[in-house]
């Protein structure tokens, strides 16, 4: 293992290891913060920059906060895997488990397009129960609240941002490591949040998000886990057994636009939570059905009964079913380009109902017809 | 070590100097059948489609030492150069402390070919790398600069015409791959030609469309035949040339046409970048 420094988009190997660096960063936060709150969300990045932050804050008998916003719809797996690491060095560990009100889209349905997690009044088929020692009620005060965007409602991020501003001069960390994709290495690497730290980014309040693993590649955490026999989330087991690649094997929500897919899955791996899953939230069967499916959710292949995504596209806005979402897309789709390469886009937002934009369009002429001109040109 | 533009015979030679100690010689070759060949020890084949597959991948990691030696003959299939076949190769070669790779000719089409062979060669280590960066990678090379001998053929204006309107039809067609439309059009020429094919002579085509006993297909025809219709990649093209002692040439039957001068143009690229290789490699 060695560390890599990211002041440039390439890997530059140094003699140190990423291990002593993360070690020495956090040894770094935790002289400089006086209050050190880890995000966690069960997966294996979060599992080991808990075990390391919580490692040294019992070397240095001081108390540190694990921050877990409950989306409601995960994996009991990941439930489990919380509860693992809250109750790793619980003399050392501030609870800080959210079990509040938030809306999450659900990319399965169009009819039923939001869930609101822990939606009150529904506790009758919520996935499970609140944890009785969770933060069952916003810690913020309500008239402060903020929201990002009002036509689409209170969201994960804004539960994430409120309950931040609750805080003040409170290291955040937070295990995303750059080598996961563009986004993220941007992320890390864009802000220097103070002198010497170029993992981080400042925050409201004098707040600090960190990220002490930004270096880290996934064999390094593998190890981390395997030379501290750590506890991980089953679901990495199951995955790894049934052949995924290393870029799928992943730990999130089940139904937002990103991660729709675990669903094909989830009944061989977590019957209960399927089953589950299928009487709290509409769509889950189809999600199941055709979440890899190259003419469905994943958008690759024209369906057959049309002749362009162009005409994919004006039907699927046709008939879309959410009558409130429409005029966001119709907005959105007013200001790109009108062409099949920007279409077959827009088809898959439509389809996976991505009404926040997460899935965002490459705006560009068609590189198809380019190709097609240049090839009429020579021949 | 790399070795490129070996005979048959040649390649037998080195393998047997190379496997006198060996416990284990596996051969992953990439023709659907394998070119056969002695050792002192037994001697596994694996064709490019097995190298993927669990049944053998487990096995062979299992059973491949420092003892064993891996042959890789005429591997280069794809330029995806971090293809999931290249990477069981990688795995299978890190195991095992000796590698021989034979390669007829260094590149598909691309002078950034070669650093797939130098992956190999390297255990991995070149990977990152482009072929300007590369460094301490020898090869032992036999030259195999190819010519591209132009061989003309008059055509008419109604040829001319059949050819527009034929390429009309092709481009107003919906295009799903835009890259296949050159292979489309150079069936239209290859027709034209066809008329002024003599039956003394042995040609190639794409497919066996003109049954015409002279008029043969890339998986038959003689090495030395007249090109009638490019193949659909240059790799069937290496296929065709490759294997012999002599250097081979390239007649191909040009028309004038657009589509006769993209190809004449691509495969003389193709033997600039070779020759850059092989140039680069005598320094």
């Amino acid at each position: 293992m060695t560390t890599k420094k990211n002041d440039s988009a390439v890997q530059i190997y140094t003699s140190q290891s990423v291990l002593d660096a993360a070690q020495e960063r956090v040894a770094y936060i935790f002289d400089r913060y006086a209050q050190i709150i880890v995000s966690v969300s069960g997966g294996k990045d979060s599992t080991v920059l808990a075990h390391m932050a919580l490692a040294e804050a019992h070397r240095r008998n001081r108390r540190i906060g694990l921050f877990f916003l409950d989306e409601e719809v995960v994996y009991e797996s990941t439930i489990e895997q919380i509860r693992y690491l809250m109750g790793l060095y619980p003399e050392n560990t501030i609870k800080m488990w959210l079990q509040v009100e938030f809306a999450l889209t659900n990319a399965t349905s169009t009819e039923e397009g939001q869930l609101i997690c822990w939606e009150g009044g529904k506790h009758k088929i919520w996935m499970r129960p609140k944890e009785p020692d969770s933060i069952q009620h916003p810690p913020w005060d309500r008239d402060k609240e903020t929201v990002r965007n009002k036509t689409k409602g209170f969201g994960f991020y804004d539960a994430l941002d409120n309950f931040e501003n609750t805080r003040s001069d409170t290291a955040f960390l937070c295990g995303i490591r750059a080598i996961e994709s563009m986004h993220r290495w941007r992320a890390c690497a864009r802000n220097i949040c103070s002198a010497g730290v170029h993992w981080g980014t400042n925050r409201k309040r004098g707040n600090v998000t960190l990220y002490p693993l930004y270096d880290w590649n996934f064999t390094d955490i593998w190890r981390y886990i395997y030379e501290n026999k750590l506890r991980y989330s089953k679901i990495y087991d199951w995955q790894h057994q049934i052949g995924l690649g290393l870029n799928e094997i992943r730990v999130s929500s089940l139904i937002h636009e990103k991660s729709f897919k675990a669903l094909v899955e989830l009944p061989k791996f977590e019957p209960k939570t399927y089953d589950r899953l299928c009487k709290r939230l509409k769509g889950i069967r189809w999600g199941n059905e055709y979440g890899k499916d190259a003419k469905v959710m994943r958008c690759r292949k024209l369906p057959d009964n049309f002749e362009s995504w162009l005409k994919y596209r004006d039907f699927l806005l046709l008939t879309y079913a959410d009558e409130a979402k429409k005029p966001i897309f119709e907005r959105r789709f007013s200001r790109q380009l009108n062409n099949n390469y920007v279409a077959r886009q827009q088809c898959r937002q439509l389809v996976l109902n991505d009404y926040e934009n997460n899935l965002p369009i490459d705006n560009q002429e068609d590189p198809l017809i380019k190709r097609i001109e240049y090839w009429r040109s020579v021949l | 070590m790399i070795y490129l533009g070996r005979t048959h015979k040649e390649k037998q030679a080195i393998i047997k100097e190379a496997c006198v100690s060996a416990s284990h010689v596996v051969i992953f070759h990439g023709s659907k059948t394998p070119e056969v060949y002695e050792a002192s020890c037994p001697i596994e084949y694996r064709a490019w489609d097995d190298i993927i597959m669990y049944k053998y991948f487990y096995r062979l990691l299992q059973e491949i030492t420092s003892d064993s030696v891996i042959i890789l003959d005429e591997i280069m299939r794809t330029q995806d150069r971090n293809c999931l076949t290249y990477n069981c190769l990688l795995h299978y070669i890190r195991k095992a402390e000796r590698c021989l790779v034979f390669q007829y000719f260094p590149i598909i089409d691309d002078v950034e070919n070669f650093c797939i062979l130098a992956d190999m060669v390297s255990c991995g280590r070149t990977r990152g790398t482009n072929y300007a960066a590369l460094r301490g990678i020898v090869a032992d090379v036999v030259r195999r600069d190819y010519q591209i001998i132009e061989q003309p053929v008059g055509i008419t204006d109604a040829d001319r015409k059949t050819y527009d309107k034929k390429k009309a039809a092709i481009f107003s067609r919906p295009i799903k791959d835009p890259e296949a439309l050159p292979r489309q059009v150079a069936l239209v020429a290859g027709d034209i030609k066809a008329k002024s094919c003599s039956p003394e002579s042995a040609y190639v085509a794409r497919n066996a469309r003109f049954k015409r006993p002279n008029i043969l297909t890339y998986k038959n025809a003689p090495r030395d035949a007249i090109i009638l219709d490019p193949p659909v990649s240059a790799i069937v093209m290496h296929d065709h040339l490759a294997g012999g002692a002599d250097t081979p040439a390239i007649l191909y039957m040009s028309t004038g046409l657009p589509v006769d001068k993209h190809y004449i143009e691509f495969y003389r690229g193709i033997a600039e970048s070779m020759r850059r290789i092989y140039d680069d490699q005598e320094k």
